[in-house]
This record gives structure tokens, C-alpha cells and sequence, in this order.
């Protein structure tokens, strides 16, 4: 089951990334929306009437997408080798507020925001890598 | 036609995230941990989708409208504000420490994997109680924050925090209604 876990593959990766990337410039050009995954999301809890269908179709296209891969045979199972309790508990909930607060996370700010070189998208960017490589670190190597 | 495209595009976006292993936390926090056994996956990621983003985005903004000739609703905020950094900085945190963001915990939760379940469980509840504080007036500029329509009721505002009804810590901070304009959120 543990296909490709802890092995690289820079092509795969990149593939990917352009995946990501095409459907984020698909969902601007045909539905006029930018993909923050975090702002389709919270932005559920405010929508109204039109605004509702195409976040929740979005999210379902999301939440669809291994088991269409599933289908294709291509095995990615999720390795639980990571992460106690609190780290994930503490982790989503400072996701969830940061991203709030920060207007967007890594698909809003790092995908779109950095393709259309938005200087707030820079800067929160910057402000996301940096503050990931600390905790990451200070996890790993002082705790 | 707006809702199958926005499900094949949320298709496509799930399954670039799964192809390019952003649905692992170990490559997430692996990408950070370039003192011990170092994780390049998400650089090449990012460079994937830049690379596309790129050469589109430009191009799309210029045209200014969708391809069925409709409007386009694109963050026009330049200000460099301390909420951007410091909710940057928090969000940041919690992806190292959880190895998830919110893209690659939808695109992963369909699995029940526990972690993905609980990740999620501890991120939704801080995101309805922000959105509560406000609402987006279409046709306003995008970003703003504008004071509910109807006066708050208690009770809902209550339920609406994630502590059993006792007020949050920072509620106390919350401007007054002629700052509330100024308040931002939202891309």
C-alpha cells in the first residue's frame, strides 16, 4: 500500500503542480472566481443564493478527486505515520484562524496570488514559508 | 454549466494535489525539515503550478472578463496590513506543525483518515465564528468586511463561538462599527 511515500519524484510533483495550476487559471477564466481553497470554503458560511452552488460543487470536485485517481488505479494512500493529537488539533486551528485573518492560504496566496504577482500575496507567502520552516524545525530538532 | 465546471475544475485541482503529493503532511513538514531527510516535493509543486499561473493569470486579468463573457471577481487590496502578516504567520505555523492546509485536507478527506478528520474538525469552527462578523456587499470592493444587515442577536452570536458560549478572548478587541470597513478578509 505504501507506494511512493518518503520517495521524491520532481517530475510527478511537477506534473501535479501544473494540474493545480491549470485549474486554478480554469476556475478564473470560466467561472470568474479565484481558487483559495480556504475562501470557497469559509465563504460557504456567508453565501447566499447564486453564490452557494459553485463553492459546493467545487468542494465536492475536491473531496471526489482520490477516489476518481482510485479509479485510474493510481494508489495514494495517506500515511498516518505523522502528527499527535495535539499538533493536529492545534495545527487545524491555527489554519483555520490564520488563513481567516491572512485572507487566504497556501492556493490563494501561493498559487494565484503569487501568479498574479500580488504584493499582499508575496508577502503572506513569505510570512507562511518562514513561519512553516520554524515551527517544523523547532519541532524536530529542539522539542 | 457554472456548477459542472466549478465540480470538474475542483476535480482537477483535487487530483493535482493527490498526483503531486501535497495530500502526504510528512512531504508538507518533510519540504521544511532541510536539516534531516529533506522533502523538494512542494518546490516542484509550486513551481508546477507558477509556472502556469504565470504565463495565464497576467493574461486572463487583462482580459478582464470569462470566457461566457461574464465578470470576474479578482482581490484588488494592495495594503500591506499586520492582520495579513500575523494571520500568515499563524497559518503557517499550523501547516508545519499539522503537515495539512485547507486544499489537501479536502482533496484528503474523503479517505476518513483519522488525522485528516480531526485537522479538519479543529479548523472549521474558528473559520464560521470570523465569518459571522460580517458580510461581503456585492458590487463593494472585494475584501471589505461590512457590519451585518440585521443587529446581532446574542444567542446566535453564542452559538456561534467555538467555546461553549463564553466569549473568545480577542472578541473584546473587535472595533467599533465605524472601524468594522477597515476589517479584511476574504480572497
Amino acid at each position: 500500500m505504501w507506494t511512493d511515500i518518503a520517495t521524491f519524484d520532481p517530475w510527478t510533483s511537477f506534473f501535479g503542480g501544473i494540474l493545480i495550476g491549470l485549474a486554478a487559471v480554469l476556475l478564473l477564466a470560466v467561472n470568474g472566481k479565484i481558487a483559495g481553497i480556504s475562501g470557497i470554503l469559509g465563504g460557504l458560511f456567508t453565501a447566499r443564493g447564486a453564490d452557494v452552488g459553485w463553492r459546493l460543487a467545487f468542494i465536492a470536485g475536491l473531496i471526489a478527486s482520490p477516489f476518481l485517481l482510485r479509479l485510474t488505479h493510481y494508489d495514494n494512500t495517506v500515511d498516518d505515520v505523522n502528527g499527535t493529537l495535539t499538533a493536529l488539533l492545534l495545527g487545524g486551528f491555527l489554519v483555520g484562524f490564520g488563513a481567516r485573518l491572512g485572507s487566504g492560504c497556501t492556493s490563494g496566496h501561493g498559487v494565484v496570488g503569487l501568479s498574479r504577482l500580488s504584493r499582499r500575496s508575496i508577502v503572506a507567502t513569505l510570512s507562511f514559508m518562514t513561519a512553516g520552516f520554524l515551527v517544523v524545525n523547532l519541532v524536530r530538532n529542539v522539542l | 454549466m457554472q456548477l459542472v465546471s466549478a465540480l470538474l475544475i475542483g476535480l482537477l485541482f483535487g487530483v493535482g494535489l493527490n498526483i503531486g503529493g501535497m495530500t502526504e503532511p510528512t512531504r508538507i513538514i518533510g519540504f521544511f525539515d532541510v536539516f534531516g531527510t529533506w522533502d523538494p516535493s512542494l518546490a516542484f509543486v509550486m513551481a508546477g503550478a507558477l509556472s502556469v499561473g504565470l504565463l495565464a493569470f497576467p493574461f486572463l486579468i487583462r482580459h478582464g472578463k470569462t470566457v461566457l463573457g461574464e465578470k470576474m471577481s479578482v482581490p484588488t487590496r494592495r495594503d500591506i496590513t499586520p492582520s495579513l502578516v500575523i494571520g500568515s504567520l499563524l497559518f503557517g505555523s499550523g501547516w508545519g506543525l499539522s503537515g495539512y492546509c485547507p486544499g489537501p485536507a479536502l482533496a484528503a478527506i474523503g479517505t476518513l483518515d483519522t488525522e485528516v478528520l480531526l485537522f479538519f474538525a479543529a479548523m472549521l469552527p474558528l473559520r464560521a465564528w470570523r465569518a459571522k462578523r460580517g458580510r461581503v456587499v456585492p458590487g463593494r470592493p472585494r475584501g471589505v468586511l461590512h457590519p451585518p444587515k440585521r443587529p446581532r442577536k446574542l444567542g446566535a452570536q453564542a452559538r456561534a463561538v467555538p467555546h461553549g458560549g463564553r466569549p473568545a478572548i480577542w472578541e473584546t478587541s473587535v472595533p467599533s462599527a465605524p472601524q468594522r470597513g477597515r476589517m479584511t478578509t476574504r480572497r
